[in-house]
Formats: C-alpha cells, sequence, structure tokens
C-alpha cells in the first residue's frame, strides 16, 4: 500500500456511518438497501458512503441476480499498521535531500580549513561532526589509543571527548586490543 | 393577511435552517462528517428560498399575487441547473455529486409544499 494509498484508506475509515458499514459487511455481504436499514440512513446516503469505501480500496462490489451486492476487501485489512508505515515513503527522496542539506550547513558551520572550531552542543550536530572524523579510521582494523587520539588531534585539541563520544555514539568500539570502527 | 403568510414561511424556513444546525453538530460529534456536510447543504438551501422570499416580498409591494408568483417561479427557474448537474453526475457516476444535486432537488421540493401549505392555506 502506498502512502497516498494509506492517507485515503484512514481518511475513509474515520467517520462512524463508513466504519458501521464496514461492520455489518463483515458479517457477510449485502446491498444497499439492506444497509440502509440496518444502520437506518438513506439508501442513496449508503451509495455515497459505499463508494468512498470502494475508491479507497476497502470495499468491492457485484452482481447477484438483481441486487449490487458489497463485499469487505478482507487482504486490505489484513495488512498491519506497522507495516504501512513501515513502507517506504514517497517523501523519503525529498526527506533524504532535506537530510543532506541539514548535513552539509553543520558541516559548513563548524569545520573551517578542515579543523573542528567547536563541539556542538546540540547531540544530533555533534553526531553529525563526529560521521565525519570517524572516515579517517578504515574498517576491520584495530588502533592503539596513541594511533587514535593523533587522528582526531588533527581535527581538534581535545581529542579525548571526541574519542569518547565516538565510543558513547556507536561509531567505534574498544576493548583490550584497542580501538576499531563500528561497521554501519 | 401577507404579513401573517410571510411570518408563516419565515417561522418555518428559521425552524429549518436551526435543525440544521443541530443536526450538523451532532453528525460532526458523531464522528458523521459527511453527512454533517449534508445538513449544511440543506441548510443553505433553505436560507437561499428564505432570502427569495424577503425580495418576491419587496418586489410585489404588498399584492400577494405577485409575490407568489415571483416565489414560485424562482422555486422552478433556480433548481433547473441543479437538476441539469444531477444528470450529469449520473452519467459519471459521481455519487458524491449526485448525493448533493439530489439533497438540494429534495430540500427545493420541501420548500415548494411548504410554501403551498402556508401561502395558499392548502393544509
Amino acid at each position: 500500500m502506498t502512502e497516498t494509498e494509506a492517507i485515503r484508506l484512514f481518511k475513509c475509515l474515520s467517520d462512524k456511518s463508513r466504519l458501521q458499514i464496514l461492520k455489518s459487511l463483515a458479517i457477510e455481504d449485502m446491498y444497499v438497501e439492506r444497509l440502509a436499514e440496518r444502520l437506518g440512513i438513506t439508501a442513496p446516503t449508503v451509495s455515497f458512503h459505499l463508494k468512498k469505501l470502494a475508491d479507497a480500496g476497502a470495499v468491492t462490489s457485484y452482481k447477484s441476480q438483481y441486487y449490487m451486492m458489497y463485499s469487505l476487501k478482507k487482504d486490505i485489512f489484513e495488512t498491519s499498521i506497522l507495516d504501512i508505515i513501515q513502507e517506504k515513503s514517497d517523501e523519503a527522496d525529498a526527506q533524504a535531500r532535506r537530510d543532506a542539506v541539514y548535513r552539509q550547513k553543520v558541516i559548513d558551520a563548524f569545520f573551517e580549513y578542515g579543523k573542528l572550531k567547536a563541539i556542538p552542543a546540540q547531540r544530533k550536530k555533534e553526531r553529525i561532526i563526529l560521521e565525519v572524523i570517524v572516515q579517517e579510521f578504515e574498517y576491520d582494523r584495530i588502533y592503539s589509543e596513541r594511533e587514535v587520539n593523533i587522528i582526531i588531534a588533527d581535527f581538534y585539541d581535545d581529542f579525548c571527548t571526541i574519542r569518547r563520544d565516538m565510543i558513547g555514539e556507536g561509531l567505534m568500539e574498544r576493548d583490550t586490543r584497542g580501538y576499531w570502527r563500528v561497521n554501519p | 393577511m401577507i404579513d401573517q403568510k410571510v411570518s408563516g414561511l419565515n417561522v418555518w424556513f428559521e425552524e429549518k435552517i436551526g435543525l440544521c444546525g443541530q443536526r450538523n453538530r451532532e453528525l460532526n460529534e458523531d464522528g458523521r462528517a459527511d453527512e454533517a456536510v449534508f445538513e449544511k447543504v440543506k441548510s443553505n438551501i433553505y436560507d437561499v428560498f428564505r432570502t427569495v422570499l424577503s425580495v418576491a416580498v419587496k418586489t410585489g409591494s404588498g399584492d400577494a399575487d405577485a409575490v407568489r408568483t415571483f416565489f414560485v417561479q424562482r422555486a422552478e427557474q433556480i433548481p433547473a441547473g441543479w437538476a441539469a448537474a444531477l444528470e450529469k453526475a449520473k452519467e459519471h457516476n459521481d455519487i458524491a455529486r449526485m448525493q448533493t444535486e439530489q439533497i438540494k432537488l429534495d430540500t427545493v421540493q420541501e420548500i415548494r409544499e411548504a410554501f403551498a401549505r402556508i401561502w395558499e392555506g392548502a393544509e
């Protein structure tokens, strides 16, 4: 289900009459007049709601003798809300572009000629500058603490804070052997 | 006599508009927003014809027949476009538009009947 389809479905469901229609159709397939009788609303109003539900992909119809029968599209309702949330957003590319612009803005603000001017107070911004510094470390290589300090010192004098924060942010790990860059 | 008829119709319009407003609020509170809109549509039609009545009274200058003719003519002319819109909506299976146009036509029919009853004493 695309994001647009999900929005249309949720909008459609946020109406008590339509929800009542779906509840009735969950019991059995019904025609317009039967639904109108059950729910105490006029047949044209039921048709109006059924059209909206059909457009949202929630119901389907078929002919049975003289009647147009409506039934619930069960597969739509078997989709979990988590599945819908985890679906790739139509907005994902735009979000990624906005993130990249923001990231570059932070880098430009805190780095000058390759040197870090100050450690950002905001965690989100500090994470960005730490991600820049950690790129100087190779994957699958163990560094001694001295090597780590030297590399960080090229960016900022307070290498102890940067080193500790890179561990804290999960960008690097350490044990008795030394430090290494965490694979993403 | 004419004042009594106009007053009777205005009371009827006020009651209808008031009822629509009440139904609109109740339906909105009950989470039935689209049906609440239908009540608003009805209310607007009552309001349109309440205005038509006041114009009819003004142009009729105390002549009851002139007022009646003006109102009845407008009650035929104004919905002509709605009937055409309903047919067009049916052609395109536009259920939402069909519903709105049908409500407008049903309401104007109710107004015609109320006018006949109150103005012409058909009750």
